[in-house]
């Protein structure tokens, strides 16, 4: 018996599920869709509705960890799933609307198999994420840019009002439905939450993807407060994400490529204090780099503006510049809300829509 | 009579280039470090690029790639999907890709070990580049920078450096104090603020900003600064032993230590101390910069055990002070022009390249046009500058045209000569004498010369007694005065050691004159 004939993960193809999800056929994870290594998906149909499945592959633990101790393999993953479960269920009953949320969710049984257990979500079916949307050349699509933009800041919002930061921000984790009108925040699975512990945690460390990483982090520059770090990460992200939908790089490339090769994080063996004046200058290119990618001049004024304050590589003065950063508001963390930029964004995508000037 | 150093003893004091360049320098360098760099995964790109193939997920994968430096075969096949997709991509998107790609090939950025904002041929270029339109550009345009990046350090000490080649020095001033609000630890702040202050006399807040920084005591490049601050100041530095230990450390690189080295070096040298001084002189040229080789350079003037050949360093970039003044010393005039021309284009607000230029160009190679225009240039950044006043005043008068230049003149009689140091009153003396016998007033100019010959006599001063005299008997002759014969026959007589061999051209040329 091979690992794949002994995996009950593999097996939920035809199955019509206690939920009443009919299992129709195994799918690849589509770039974006939120799995990986150790998800099995499948395309599921209830009610002539059709909705994405994500099964947990316990074979898959044994696989890559080969040789690791059996207890913590299975803690750790588990825990994975549960906290993510967790924050989906939470967006759920929040009704988030601007979150890819979980449909449903739950286990199956099938007997024959050494693991016979398959703990599934079930998600709803999105076209693609923001990368199959893509144009960069020079104002194209501003408006679907801008629309799609206004609704991930929307879901960001959300997010921070349910206590949670998604940590995680990058054009593969905006999914695209309704022909590409509407956009979401998916994947939570690297998010954080105020009020369960995580099990990706770590002494700080940035828990999202290194390579979309806001630069303190490249650095081993950790924040000591919990609310500041997350606030302050999912607000670079998010300038972050303006900037490659506009230019097709992330702001952490631009900073990288108008940053001298010696103080490169990935040479660079001094600390974030003795970098961090060379990551500013090396800032201020990369804005006027953004810039040069926008013809409209209010436009490039308002993005180039919002970005500067979302995206400023030192965290203790990133965030709106209205916001006094003395002690007290620094610790009410308004300089990383997202009220405004939700509304800033609105009147952009209207002028935008509308062609107003 | 024209000056050619400005100054008596010459310290390790850091050098003011804009931030391109110090870093290419490798002066920012941080070799001591080893917090452990973070890991990157690109995999998760990789496999999204594999399974769909468009511009987003193409530059999904370049951005991984350039931020974690991981590259591949895929990574490769997005790069070129990139630049064959013209309909869709940003020309970010292709500058990153078109940089990823040649970071995969190593080249060098820097060669013939020049490094400079512009290089010039001629002495016409010169005067072009340096002209004030081109000039008003460049500061407007850094001005307009300044207001865009209010939070950039570094451009606000690049203002400075623009307004203080300008000699704009209040302006300079506010710029360099932003900068220091801003990145009050920041070595390359740091270090021009500390030549910014010491260029303008004001030592004291020199060592204030470097003591208020943390970082002093870790520096090497920084205590340097502050040793040979302090050292102007004739105060002693806290550092000096904590220098001292860092270079027995270990750990730090030679290039490193290079300045510190220097410094101590200068400081021990200063106080007798040969063999320690040579010590350190030895480890400063283990792998020396422009300043440290230009020091042992300059020591090595007086103290031949010292005497290095600065064109064996060929790895040093920008050498011209070192090579300007060998060749000075060596008597090649032309190419020891030429490296003044360079160093001052180097360092374009400092004076000692102006003024060194200009005595070889006015006194050695009889191009008073040129020596004129160095002058201006160097009085551009150093307004009131007695000693550039005095060489400018000079070429003016003893040039073919001969025409005294009344704004400058007057300018240069503002001075109070009592609160120059002895050997340029002599100087001063000297080239009032000559203006003075230049405006037909022949007693009065006599006397001017007389006064600055027997001040240097007083002083001991051989080189420039000899060189006050072959001035003034040039005149004479020139203006066929009676005293002229007297004059000449100690002309005639003057004993002069071969290491001037600035003056025996300059002997050889009074005598020819007779003979004319």
């Amino acid at each position: 018996m091979t690992l794949n004939q002994d995996n009950a993960a593999h097996a939920l193809e035809g199955k019509l599920l206690q939920s009443g999800w009919q299992v129709n056929k195994k799918t690849e994870s589509k770039p974006g869709a939120t799995g990986g290594f150790f998800s099995v998906c499948y395309l599921v149909t209830k009610n002539n509705e059709t909705a994405f499945l994500k099964a947990l592959n316990f074979q898959a633990f044994f696989q890559m960890f080969r040789g690791s101790p059996i207890v913590e393999i299975i803690n750790e993953q588990t825990s994975a799933f549960q906290f993510e479960k967790d924050l989906l269920l939470r967006c759920k009953s929040h009704r988030l609307s601007k979150v890819s949320v979980v449909l449903d969710e739950g286990e199956e049984v099938l007997d024959g198999f050494t693991i016979p257990n398959v703990p599934y979500l079930i998600f709803e079916m999105a076209e693609g994420d923001a990368r199959s949307h893509m144009n960069f050349t020079k104002d194209v699509e501003t408006t679907w840019k801008l629309q799609s933009l206004h609704n991930v800041a929307v879901g960001l919002k959300q997010l921070h009002s349910v206590g949670i930061g998604h940590q995680d921000l990058k054009p593969s984790n905006v999914l695209m439905y309704d022909n590409g009108l509407l956009s979401k925040i998916a994947d939570l699975g690297r998010s954080l939450c105020e009020d369960i512990e995580a099990p990706h945690e770590q002494d700080g460390e940035f828990p999202g993807d290194m390579n979309y990483s806001p630069p303190e982090f490249l650095y081993r520059y950790y924040h000591p407060d919990w609310n500041f770090r997350v606030r302050s990460t999912d607000m670079y992200l998010f300038g972050s994400l303006i900037v490659f939908y506009f230019t097709g790089a992330n702001m952490t490339s631009l900073i990288g490529k108008n940053l001298n090769k010696q103080f490169k994080w990935t040479v660079f063996r001094g600390s974030f204090l003795d970098v961090q004046d060379y990551l500013i200058d090396a800032f201020y290119g990369a804005i006027k780099e953004f810039k040069s990618n926008i013809s409209n001049e209010d436009l490039c004024r308002e993005l180039s503006s919002i970005v500067e304050y979302c995206c400023f590589p030192i965290p203790e003065k990133r965030g709106h510049p209205k916001t006094n950063f003395n002690h007290d508001s620094v610790m009410n963390f308004n300089q990383f809300s997202f009220e405004r930029i939700v509304t800033k964004f609105d009147l952009l995508y209207k002028k935008a829509k509308y062609q107003l000037r | 009579m024209a000056v050619l150093y400005e100054m008596k003893e010459r310290r390790v004091i850091p050098n003011w280039r804009d931030y391109k360049r110090t870093l290419l320098l490798g002066e920012l360098n941080e070799s001591n470090k080893k917090q452990d760099l973070v890991l990157f995964n690109i995999n998760r790109s990789i496999e999204d690029w594999k399974l769909e193939k468009n511009i987003g997920t193409a530059a999904d994968l370049v951005n991984s790639s350039f931020v974690s430096g991981i590259i591949n075969p895929s990574v490769h096949e997005a790069i070129e999907y990139i630049k064959s997709d013209n309909l869709h991509v940003s020309k970010s998107l292709l500058d990153l890709a078109q940089v990823l790609e040649k970071e995969t090939q190593n080249g060098s950025s820097v060669s013939n070990n020049s490094l400079l904002e512009v290089d010039v041929e001629t002495i016409n270029e010169f005067q072009a580049f340096i002209n004030n339109e081109t000039f008003h550009r460049i500061i407007n345009k850094t001005k307009n920078r300044s207001k865009n990046e209010l939070r950039n350090p570094i451009i606000w000490i690049e203002l400075a450096r623009l307004h203080s080649m300008r000699g704009n020095e209040d302006k300079a001033e506010n710029a360099v104090l932003t900068a220091l609000h801003l990145a009050p630890n920041n070595r390359f702040v740091l270090r021009s603020a500390t030549r910014f202050f010491i260029h303008n006399g004001k030592f004291d807040k020199a060592l204030f900003f470097l003591r208020k920084s943390p970082r002093l005591k870790s520096d090497p490049w920084l205590i340097s600064a502050h040793i040979a601050t302090s050292s102007i100041m004739k105060r002693y530095s806290p550092l000096i032993n904590t220098g001292k230990s860092m270079i027995d450390s270990n750990s730090f690189s030679d290039y490193e230590l290079t300045e510190l080295s220097s410094s101590i070096g200068t400081l021990e040298f200063n106080s007798g101390s040969f063999k320690k001084a040579k010590s350190y002189f030895q480890r400063s040229m283990r792998m020396p910069n422009d300043n440290s080789l230009a020091q042992i350079e300059w020591i090595s003037k007086d103290e031949t055990r010292l005497r290095i050949d600065p064109f064996k360093f060929k790895h040093v970039i920008n050498p011209f002070e070192a090579r300007a003044l060998e060749l000075f010393e060596r008597g090649n005039w032309n190419e020891a022009f030429y490296n003044t021309i360079k160093w001052f284009l180097d360092i374009p607000f400092s004076k000692r390249p102006a003024i060194l230029g200009s005595y070889i160009a006015g006194s050695l190679l009889k191009d008073t046009n040129a020596a004129l225009i160095l002058c201006q240039v160097g009085l551009q950044a150093n307004p009131k500058d007695p000693v550039l006043l005095n060489n400018l005043v000079y070429y003016s008068a003893t040039s073919k045209e001969g025409t005294l230049p009344e704004h400058y003149l007057r300018q240069m009689m503002d001075v109070d000569i009592s609160q120059l140091s002895e050997e340029r009153s002599i100087t001063y003396q000297a080239t009032l004498g000559l203006v003075a016998l230049k405006n037909e007033k022949s007693e009065l100019g006599i006397k001017y010369y007389k006064n600055a010959i027997q001040k240097a006599t007083d002083l001991k001063n051989d080189y420039l007694k000899n060189l006050a005299i072959i001035n003034f008997t040039n005149e004479l002759i020139a203006q066929n005065l009676p005293e002229k014969d007297e004059y000449i026959n100690v002309v005639k007589e003057m004993k002069l050691e071969t290491k001037h061999k600035d003056l025996l051209v300059l002997r050889e040329d009074v005598l020819k004159k007779l003979q004319n």
